[in-house]
């Protein structure tokens, strides 16, 4: 018996101690992955350091964002970005558990609200007073999804992503096609038609499956003011607004004139660059990937308005854009403001924002005159300024749960493009699913 | 008094840095996912739902599909790769083969490849481009090029390929294993009574190594039932949901919907199902021996 318990004791000790240096291990390796922080030398720290967790091209911004910010404001702390991955494997764990979590985190824009539902606000740090100070200087859209049920602001919004139509001047001037012409839809899908016997050229690319992209259906629903939701706050996929941009999805198809980019990302990168994809509908923050991974094509791009459903429609939308909460966990809060101030308010900060294609939705951030600059990339035009004139859509109700909407659009797209299922099915039986699975998490 | 204790408490302290990690990683993240299996997951709290989960997962479309898709798998490809390891481990058990050594490690080289290396090589190897890999040598044969990734067989049929090419060579060595427990002598005496490769092969070798093969498919079974790397880098568990296994809906419930309750009792599901089969599949061992 004695043993017995000896043996415990020795067991939990053993397991305390292993727990301890987990602890220990983990708080030191994000420091090792530290990035921008090594080029700030302010010798006097006052306050703790914070980490921001961030990915990709946002996270190289925002290292740029901090090392400006840590060499002017190094007194209280430093700011060290830490690059993770989109898909918050190491952020949900860390939320959940209640330590770890970086003092301020990237999340795309619609993934907000599940965060909120799911880790309750008492895991974040209230912002607003930051945010309330100029509320109507934001882009709309863009702050509503950051306020949580109570009102108050525990994340701020950072970038977002205006449509536009991309397009190549060079093919489109050879075969005679004008794009100021292009203002509704079928027309755009009869200058696809024209481009597509001229040469082995697509006018948009879509994701047959569903399974790496939706991106069009988001985009199209947004022009045509379309919902996830009904007005009592349950999934409505079926919605008209839904069928109407699934016909146009099916006309693009149809007339032959849309290439698949089954691994979208990839993909569309590859076709970009093989000559293949000469324009499409897409969100501003691919300039950014543009520039870096299509650079051999610079100059032959050039950016103009959407076309509309139909003639003098509308011709704005949006997809995508992120925003940085804060952790109620963090030992510094004044730092994280401080930082969130500079770099989503400060034109030093937006300048970099938009020098990196993060389109800031803070709208001061449009009348600077780096803002306004002229881009090389796309023949000397103005396309921020192109953007900016597109940001005037309602804002989308992104609901508690967006990821399970989004999970069954998967299996809906997929199954009316490939199967060629019925679209109003589809959608129904893609509602269900959706609300099933949010009406379960109670 | 003292020296039995010491005794009892010696093997406990070399297995301490074992058991430790094996409590912390294993032994509690099982027991806990019971009780999340329970549980609902809101504002950063775990709260109690009964069967909510349980029922939710036997009435997901999704699920079951998934389950479907899994069993379709394992069915294809368990009976493929085991015939293919029988062959494989004969012709490696050849007594005149030359360069025995280095044919036996090519067999088990596909192993040592990282999942996600090769998976990437597949899924280029097997792209819809009419240009690719596969899709060129189809077409040397007249075949129209094969949207792989985008059509349920081909898609399904190309995990199989993956899956067989890398499993093949590893439990061939396994089955080779047997195949050198045979006693020569065996063979002698058959071959004295005028039976011929054949009769030898079916007579002799398949009866000694009925233990090894069933081994091999307890192995593969288990492995199909748990695949996940190879659907959700080649296909993405597409088309429509066609190539998405039991393990790869966990993960996409689990660590993407944040629905931790829905992917532990999913979980659980197929903890039980692997358990039923490896009791199926012992007890047909045990009454063959």
């Amino acid at each position: 018996m004695k043993t017995k318990t000896g043996i415990a004791i020795f067991l939990s000790a053993a397991l305390a101690l292993t727990m301890a240096g987990c602890g220990g291990a983990a708080s030191s390796s994000t420091a090792a992955s530290t990035a921008a922080s090594a080029a700030a030398s302010t010798a006097a720290t006052g306050g703790s350091d914070i980490h921001v967790a961030s990915w990709n091209n946002a996270a190289d911004n925002l290292s740029e964002i901090a090392e400006k910010f840590n060499a002017e404001h190094g007194d209280n702390g430093k700011v060290i970005i830490d690059y993770v991955d989109s898909d918050y494997s190491k952020l949900k764990p860390a939320l959940a558990a209640g330590s770890g979590v970086p003092d301020i985190f990237q999340t795309q824009n619609r993934d907000i609200p599940a965060f909120y539902n799911n880790y309750g606000l008492e895991a974040f740090l209230d912002i607003s007073d930051i945010i309330d100070a100029d509320a109507s200087n934001w882009v709309g859209f863009a702050l509503e999804t950051c306020k949580a049920e109570d009102g108050k602001y525990y994340a701020i919004p950072w970038d977002i992503g205006p449509v536009a139509m991309y397009y190549r001047t060079d093919i489109f001037e050879a075969n005679g096609i004008d794009p100021a012409t292009l203002t509704t839809y079928d027309k755009y899908i009869e200058a696809g038609k024209k481009l597509k016997a001229a040469g082995d050229y697509y006018v948009e690319a879509f994701n047959y499956s569903g399974s790496t992209s939706r991106d069009q259906f988001m985009i199209y629903l947004n022009q045509l003011g379309g919902q996830y939701y009904d007005a009592d706050g349950k999934v409505k996929l079926d919605s008209d607004e839904m069928l109407q941009a699934t016909e146009l999805v099916k006309k693009f198809m149809d007339a032959g004139v849309v290439m698949d980019i089954p691994n979208a990302w990839d993909d569309r990168i590859a076709a970009i660059n093989d000559g293949k994809l000469v324009s499409f509908v897409y969100p501003a923050w691919y300039m950014g990937t543009m520039k870096n991974s299509c650079a051999d094509l610079a100059g032959k791009w050039a950016i103009t308005t959407m076309p509309a459903f139909e003639e003098g429609g509308n011709t704005t939308s949006n997809a995508g854009g992120s925003i940085l909460a804060v952790s109620s966990t963090t030992a510094n809060p004044q730092l994280c403001k401080d930082f969130l101030e500079y770099a989503m308010k400060s034109n030093d900060g937006n300048d970099v924002n938009t020098k990196y294609g993060e389109f800031p939705s803070y709208t001061p951030a449009y009348d600077t005159s780096y803002f306004k600059e002229a881009n090389d990339y796309y023949g000397g035009l103005k396309v921020n300024t192109i953007f900016a004139e597109q940001t005037g859509v309602p804002a989308t109700t992104w609901g508690p749960y967006f990821v399970d909407v989004d999970e069954s659009m998967k299996t809906a797209v997929g199954d009316i493009i490939l199967n060629g299922a019925d679209p109003a099915t589809a959608w129904a039986a893609a509602t269900k699913d959706a609300q099933g699975k949010i009406d379960l998490k109670g | 008094m003292k020296d039995k204790t010491k005794r009892k408490l010696v093997p406990w302290l070399f297995l301490t840095p074992f058991l430790v990690l094996f409590i912390i990683f294993m032994a509690y993240p099982t027991i806990y996912s019971i009780v999340i299996s329970f549980t609902n997951f809101r504002a950063g709290k775990f709260n109690f739902v009964g069967w909510a989960n349980f029922k939710f997962v036997f009435n997901d479309a999704t699920f079951l599909k998934a389950v479907g898709n899994t069993f379709i798998l394992m069915l294809i490809q368990v009976p493929i790769q085991t015939f293919l390891c029988v062959v494989l481990a004969n012709f490696l058990n050849i007594a005149r083969l030359k360069l025995k050594g280095m044919f036996r490690m090519l067999s088990f080289t596909p192993v040592l490849i990282d999942a996600v290396s090769y998976s990437i090589v597949f899924s280029l190897f097997f792209s819809n481009d009419p240009a690719s890999l596969a899709n060129t040598a189809l077409g040397l044969f007249g075949v129209q090029p094969v949207e792989w990734v985008n059509m349920v067989w081909p898609a399904r049929i190309l995990l199989v390929i993956a899956v067989t090419w890398r499993w093949t060579g590893y439990n061939s060595i396994i089955i080779l294993g047997g195949l050198q427990n045979i006693s020569h002598d065996l063979y002698e005496a058959a071959e004295l009574d005028g039976a011929g490769p054949v009769k030898q092969f079916f007579a002799i070798t398949i009866p000694s190594i009925k233990p090894v093969i069933l081994f091999s498919v307890v192995l593969s079974v288990t492995g199909t039932l748990q695949l996940f790397t190879e659907p959700n880098l080649i296909t993405s568990g597409g088309p429509v949901n066609s190539t998405l296994t039991i393990v790869q809906y966990l993960y996409n419930t689990g660590f993407k919907a944040f629905s931790y309750g829905v992917a532990s009792a999913g979980a659980y599901v197929l903890a039980i199902m692997i358990a039923i089969l490896t009791f199926i599949q012992m007890r047909v061992t045990k009454e063959k021996d």
